[in-house]
């Protein structure tokens, strides 16, 4: 048995959550997050990257929301107290300038005479865009008239966010009264619509912005905001969490502060005015500044206010938990821009060189020449980055000194014990059927023996592989192959690119003849498939071909099984079929004492980071009930070289360890909220594509366990950005 | 010991970059600039491929080989019909990167 040393990526350790942290930074973050998603939503292309930015940039967000309310809840058992304290702050100074609304009247030539109510000031210290436009049937008294615009009609639109803009000062009339019932009820019925959105997931952060601020159009209406902050502390957590109130009590006192100090403000021009010394200009801002203050006030309660949203199910705060382990890195604006303007040149110019192209074939040949980049075009980008980069080896390693031509063969093709840069960019040999993998190995092999002999590779052979075979040697797997190589590289971008710090650790693994290096970052990016698979796998022979989770046509896949380490029992929860004997797909018999985990082991971290291609054995068995999930923080190996994907252990909770093979898509995460049985694990059937009861000597998917396409091709797309978070629908297990 | 050590792909990475313009991008957008580029880069040499080959049967053979994955025949047509393939195709390679670059580079001005 040769040992081979592999690089066992090491979770950095989170620093502590600074509990104090300025939640206007937070607030300030989540709205710049917030505009990259709405610029992202004004493309009219979006990429895969685009649609990984957009999951990345949500679940940041409600990263972010989570720290606030970590950090605020508690704040609804005080918070009403502060605001009708506030609304009485700013009454105030309206009702003792009465006096000189008179003279703004005399001045102004205006007819106001004001008796301000608590929705009058608001409304008219609230400066915000309308949010929804309701038509009502009748009109709303005018209040107050600064600005000497029209007075609203009869069946005139009425702006829900300006409610008592423009309008007369008069007593509230029953009429009046009917029209903010009638406001409140299409407001709540908008805010009804988005809920139901919110329940079937479709909710989008701008709707939620929406339904934040009509929430506040609400809560105007009623002169009061008791209704959003209505979520009471029932739960320990929530107990526990008021412990923060010291902290949100500061905010409070924050925003009275600023507000304190508009009122002053304007209680000293009313002053100046009664001196004969307030200008119409200083007239005009005080309302403005009087506004800015509130504005800014409000802009830390809003931040209270996402204390008092329902809390999370106690499966997404886990994943959300999950979730903070990752590192994100988001782009600066700058960088978007440059990337949208790489976008457009390179479309354009993609463009312009296809057309004219095409404008030089023949007629007989136009036709298929088109096909040739329709085909082309329908590959998914991570395969045409590595059809692109081999091709475009070819071209630039004319240029290159002799040594790196010599190389070349290796390099490309994957028989080098780092992988080929191709093979490897293309998720392996997973993405070939049989035949056409025979071939690329035998071409392989030529090339090999040619740059042992120093010479360079042929273009044209390189050509015939990467071009017509690799358009149509993929088959109906693909699809899902190149998720597993994009789940793979999200891996190795995030977790171990990014987040990971490495430490050697020595394995012994047999059949495995090279060291391999740790993943690397650049091999992720390169074919987004990339795992340091230390060897091809084993030729395959007709005979070979094994039932794939891939489907009819999919690649053979031979079982590398390294060796077995002692049985655990099959746990209570599996059925007697499936510990005695089943049959399996390809009709073999597995014996009842199988259920084993064979891997070879090393000790391992619980929360400790893995990779396709390394193996741990996980660590103390979770107890029943506890969190245990595929991802971050549990365990993966990759089993089979070339294969995209791992297999991860779960503990049990009764000394067994199950273990899945799983295919780790982009940036989804599969958990449970207790320990999951094969048939919770197969309703989660995205991310997880086989169930396996494993033995020393094979290994076959469980009967109906086995990963089917169409819930891979029937999902959107998006749901494999990185990022992207299912949640497993399972019941609670029973204890 | 691997022939290729990670320098070989830096190096040749950086010269494939240069060849479409695209160097001096981050990596990611490198990328994008490679996956939209390869599909005119793939058309514009098959294209010169196919007219290279003789018109008629040859020809036809080659777009069947080529839309039936067979690399073989794909292979031995390129050498039977065009004097020294190889240097034929990286020079199209070259000739088509070099194009799109030329483009590339004026609609990033």
């Amino acid at each position: 048995m040769e040992r081979v040393t592999f690089k066992i990526q090491q979770k950095k350790e989170r620093p502590k959550q600074d509990t104090t942290q300025d939640v206007g930074q937070i607030t300030t973050e989540i709205e710049r997050l917030n505009r990259k998603l709405d610029a992202i939503d004004r493309q009219t292309y979006k990429n895969e990257r685009d649609l990984a930015r957009q999951v990345e940039y949500k679940e940041e967000i409600a990263g972010l929301r989570k720290q606030l309310r970590t950090n605020n809840r508690g704040y609804a058992t005080f918070t009403e107290v502060p605001i009708a304290t506030t609304l009485e702050a700013v009454e105030k100074p309206l009702q003792i300038t009465d006096a000189r609304r008179t003279e703004i009247e005399a001045d102004t030539e205006s007819t106001t005479n004001v008796s301000l109510t608590k929705e009058e000031i608001n409304a008219l210290l609230r400066p915000e865009e309308p949010i929804e436009k309701i038509t009502t049937n009748e009109t709303i008294t005018p209040h107050l008239n600064l600005d000497q615009t029209p007075q609203p009609k009869e069946n005139e639109t009425v702006k829900v966010g300006k409610p008592f803009e423009n309008v007369k000062a008069e007593a509230i009339t029953e009429v009046e009264t009917k029209n903010i019932e009638q406001t409140l009820q299409d407001a709540r019925s908008y805010l009804q619509k988005m809920e139901e959105r919110k329940a079937n997931g479709t909710i989008t952060p701008q709707d939620e912005a929406r339904v934040r601020q009509l929430r506040d159009q609400i809560s105007l209406l009623r002169g009061t905001r008791v209704e959003k902050i209505a979520e009471p502390a029932e739960s320990p957590i929530d107990i526990g969490e008021n412990i923060q109130q010291s902290t949100v009590a500061e905010l409070e006192k924050e925003r009275l502060d600023k507000l304190s100090a508009g009122i002053e403000k304007f209680e000293a021009d009313g002053l100046a005015h009664k001196q004969g010394e307030l200008s119409p200009e200083t007239k005009e801002t005080m309302v403005e500044k009087i506004r800015a203050a509130v504005k800014a006030g409000e802009a830390a309660q809003t931040n209270t206010e996402q204390a008092t949203q329902p809390k999370p199910q106690s499966m997404e705060e886990e994943v959300l938990r999950r979730r903070e382990d990752i590192e994100y890195t988001s782009r600066s604006e700058e960088k978007n821009a440059l990337m949208e303007k790489v976008r457009m040149a390179v479309a354009k110019a993609g463009e312009t060189m296809r057309t004219k192209t095409e404008a030089s074939a023949s007629p007989e040949n136009l036709a298929w020449i088109k096909g040739v980049y329709e085909k082309y075009n329908k590959l998914k980008w991570y395969k045409k980055v590595g059809i692109g980069l081999g091709l475009s080896a070819v071209g630039a390693s004319a240029s290159l000194a002799g040594g790196y031509a010599t190389a070349l063969g290796a390099f490309l093709y994957g028989t080098a014990a780092t992988g080929g840069f191709i093979m490897r960019g293309l998720g392996g040999y997973a993405l070939l059927d049989a035949a056409a993998g025979k071939k690329v190995r035998a071409m392989e092999d030529e090339h090999k023996r040619m740059a042992a002999r120093g010479k360079m590779i042929g273009a044209a052979a390189i050509y015939s592989i990467l071009v017509p075979q690799l358009f149509s040697a993929v088959d109906e797997g693909l699809g899902i192959t190149e998720k597993l190589g994009r789940g793979a590289a999200w891996i190795g971008e995030h977790i171990f690119g990014k987040t990971a710090e490495t430490a050697a650790v020595t394995v012994p693994m047999p059949g495995v003849a090279h060291a391999v290096p740790p993943a690397a970052p650049e091999a992720a990016a390169i074919g987004k498939a990339a795992l340091h698979a230390p060897t091809a796998p084993p030729p395959l022979e007709d005979e070979d071909v094994l039932a794939h989770p891939f489907g009819h046509n999919a690649p053979p896949v031979k079982p590398h099984i390294v060796h077995a380490i002692p049985k655990p029992k099959a746990p209570a929860w599996m059925p007697k079929y499936m510990t005695d004997t089943y049959k399996n797909p390809a009709g073999i018999h597995q014996p009842q004492d199988q259920f084993t985990t064979h891997m070879p082991s090393i000790p391992s971290t619980p929360g400790q980071y893995v990779g396709p291609g390394q193996i741990v054995h996980p660590g103390p068995p979770a107890p029943p009930g506890q969190l245990v999930g595929l991802g971050g923080g549990t365990y993966m190996q990759g089993e089979q070289p070339g294969i995209p994907g791992a297999t991860g252990t779960i503990p049990l909770g009764n000394g067994n360890i199950a273990r899945v093979n799983v295919n780790i898509l982009p940036g989804i995460h599969k958990f449970f909220s207790h320990v999951p049985t094969p048939e919770h694990i197969a309703s989660a059937t995205t991310g997880i594509d086989t169930w396996t009861s494993t033995t020393s000597t094979n290994e076959q998917p469980m009967p109906g366990l086995v990963n089917r396409p169409s819930v891979f091709s029937a999902a959107p797309e998006s749901s494999y950005a990185p990022g992207v978070v299912q949640k497993a629908d399972v019941p609670p297990l029973q204890s | 010991m691997n022939p290729t050590s990670p320098i070989d792909e830096k190096v040749l990475k950086q010269e494939i970059f240069t060849a479409l313009g695209a160097a001096n991008l981050p990596q990611e957008m490198q990328e994008e600039v490679l996956a939209v580029a390869t599909g005119p880069i793939i058309q514009a040499v098959t294209l010169a491929i196919l007219m290279k080959l003789p018109v008629g049967d040859v020809q036809e053979k080659f777009k069947a080989a080529f839309d039936k994955g067979d690399s073989e025949t794909v292979q031995r047509i390129m050498a039977d019909n065009i004097p020294d393939a190889d240097k034929f195709i990286t020079e199209e390679i070259q000739k088509a990167s070099a194009e799109f670059r030329t483009l590339f580079e004026s609609e990033m001005k």
